[in-house]
């Protein structure tokens, strides 16, 4: 069975469908900070279970910003592959942070039929933010869990980069 | 001496290996490849006769493969049936005499056969057996049932000596579950799953190119196969299991390593989660194939609740492990624990449906392992063989000299042990 977040949804502010949950984290940005486990944890710790599998059962609006957040660690993943040291990856996980992405509602967006396109542009702009400031924050976790102290690729980890989650890819 | 006084010959002839040995013994004498090497140049163009000596030609088992070159090797058993009785007989005639070195009219003969099998198979068999190798006597066994037999040796075992239970039998080709009510198959919920040994090797393969690691390509099947049988396991949950390789990588990875026959190169590979994401893939079979999607412990629980009611209980009581894809450390735990959850949420369910008036008992679900898992059905056979009552059930020369093939269509249930 596929691994679900365990984050209430409850008292977060919502858009496109997900939960806008409270993170941990000192990058800045719009979502409220909270010092447990937030859901970029568990989308990082239930990755190499889940990318396995190739159908998710969303359970609710935590589980879709997990979903979400899942094919955002394939996608770094996918970046580290051609990288060899740790300082050169966290130079690639800012430059990904800085690039644009694509919104719901936007053509070409993956998860399509899995959120709804926004109904205003103030909820558009508060799930960009949010999801930048996330991005953001997974890049930096994944860069500890991807390479080892002494700056290795890890390929214990980089080897679910050739998996797709739900056969998708951002 | 009489024949009765000699051990019986059992061999249990499977699609892919055949054991054979003397009943009374713990370990089959002889594990061979079911293979035949057959040399059938001679018989090619038109206007050619076969030589003489030809049909004496042949060879079997490990000798067959490693003559593949000069001779064309034939498997003639596929899927548990036998496809060729030609070659089968040939077969018989060399485990006979070159591998158990036994005169066949000294001996009883317990020979195995799959769930399903036809009775004119039977009838062939004893007719190859009787008219060919002259036995004294013959007892043609259901495999399932022998697995069960063999069960009742172990120590964890929960019935008493009935042959009732359902079997799980995993080979390299194919899953079955089986359920076995008073030594008899019942043959209307037998359940197959087109998962077994084959593909968990291919999904360890598939897993360490994915990691890169440095194999050589004709040897990864080889290796993947390695990691399989020595160091392959089965785990409760997949993100506990991976939080411990995290956290004490030392201790949980492995490595293996050889030399390339090709250049004589050696290598050397790392061995991670694939160590217990293969064994996974019979609990969540959608990791592995986009086409088969049910875990086998539903599967179990399926089988079961199309069996008579009667018997439910005692089947879920005494579910059996045969088969070397079921040697995985704690593949019963944790066979028992899902097949355990699946019951006790249908129990409730039905409990909360009446209200609370009705109160039910537990189901008690136990899964069976036990030591001789990889040749459960020939050790089956050992055990059985050697009761006072084997002797009874055979079918003898005499008999099969006064009715003909046809007595050994059916073959009577015993209570051994």
């Amino acid at each position: 069975m596929v691994y679900h977040s365990v984050t209430s949804a409850e008292g977060s502010p919502q858009a496109c469908s997900c939960a806008l949950l409270p993170l941990r984290t000192n990058v800045r940005g719009p979502a409220s900070i909270t010092t447990d486990t937030d859901v970029v944890d568990e989308a990082i710790n239930y990755f190499r279970a889940n990318v396995l599998f190739r159908n998710f059962d969303v359970k609710g609006p935590s589980d879709k910003m997990l979903v979400y957040l899942t094919l955002v660690v394939g996608q770094y993943l996918q970046r580290f592959q051609a990288i060899k040291t740790k300082a050169e990856a966290s130079k690639a996980v800012f430059q990904l942070a800085l690039e644009p992405f694509l919104l719901p509602g936007d053509a070409g967006f993956v998860l399509g039929g899995h959120l709804t396109t926004p109904a205003s542009r103030q909820e558009s702009e508060a799930w960009r933010s949010w999801v930048k400031q996330a991005r953001e924050e997974m890049g930096l976790r994944l860069v500890e869990k991807c390479f080892t102290a002494s700056g290795e690729p890890n390929k214990y980890w980089l080897a679910f980069a050739c998996r797709k989650f739900l056969n998708k890819q951002l | 001496m009489d024949a009765t006084q000699r051990p019986a010959a059992v061999i249990d002839c499977g699609t892919g290996f055949t054991k054979m040995g003397y009943a009374g013994n713990v370990e089959p004498s002889y594990i061979i490849p079911t293979a035949i090497g057959v040399n059938d140049s001679v018989k090619q163009g038109p206007g050619r006769k076969p030589g003489a000596l030809s049909d004496l030609d042949f060879h079997i088992g490990n000798e067959a493969i490693k003559n593949a070159s000069s001779y064309s090797v034939q498997y003639p058993i596929k899927h548990g049936q036998v496809e060729n009785w030609d070659y089968m007989e040939r077969f018989y005639q060399q485990c006979i005499f070159k591998h158990m070195r036994c005169d066949p009219e000294d001996h009883y003969f317990l020979l195995t056969e799959p769930p399903l099998n036809a009775p004119e198979n039977r009838e062939y068999t004893a007719e190859i057996m009787f008219e060919t190798f002259n036995v004294s006597g013959l007892y043609i066994a259901v495999q399932a049932v022998l697995a069960l037999a063999a069960s009742l040796t172990s120590k964890r075992r929960t019935t008493d000596n009935t042959l009732t239970g359902t079997v799980i039998d995993s080979g390299d080709g194919v899953t079955h579950v089986i359920p076995v009510a008073d030594g008899f198959v019942i043959g209307s919920s037998i359940k197959s799953i087109p998962i077994a040994g084959k593909d968990l090797t291919q999904f360890i393969q598939q897993l360490m190119r994915e990691r890169g690691e440095k194999m050589p390509p004709e040897e990864s099947m080889a290796i993947a196969q390695r990691v399989k049988e020595q160091h392959s396991y089965v785990c409760s949950d997949i993100v506990k299991e991976y939080g411990k390789y995290d956290a004490e990588p030392g201790k949980y990875l492995r490595d293996v390593s050889g030399v390339n026959p090709k250049n004589n190169q050696p290598w050397n590979c790392d061995v991670a989660y694939e160590r217990f994401l293969g064994p996974e893939v019979f609990f969540q079979p959608e990791i592995y194939s986009s086409d088969y999607l049910t875990p086998l412990p539903v599967v179990v629980d399926q089988c079961i609740q199309m069996s008579p009611i009667d018997v439910r209980r005692p089947l879920y009581k005494n579910i059996v492990l045969s088969g070397g894809s079921t040697m995985f450390r704690d593949f019963h735990r944790r066979v028992q624990r899902d097949i355990k959850r699946i019951v006790d949420a249908r129990v409730d369910a039905s409990v909360e449906r009446s209200g609370g008036q009705l109160q039910s008992q537990a189901i008690d679900v136990n899964v069976v392992s036990h030591q001789m898992q990889r040749f459960a059905v020939w050790f089956g056979g050992s055990v059985l063989a050697t009761t006072p009552e084997f002797y009874k059930a055979c079918h003898t020369k005499a008999e099969y000299e006064e009715y003909g093939p046809s007595i050994c269509r059916t073959n009577p249930v015993f209570r051994g042990i």
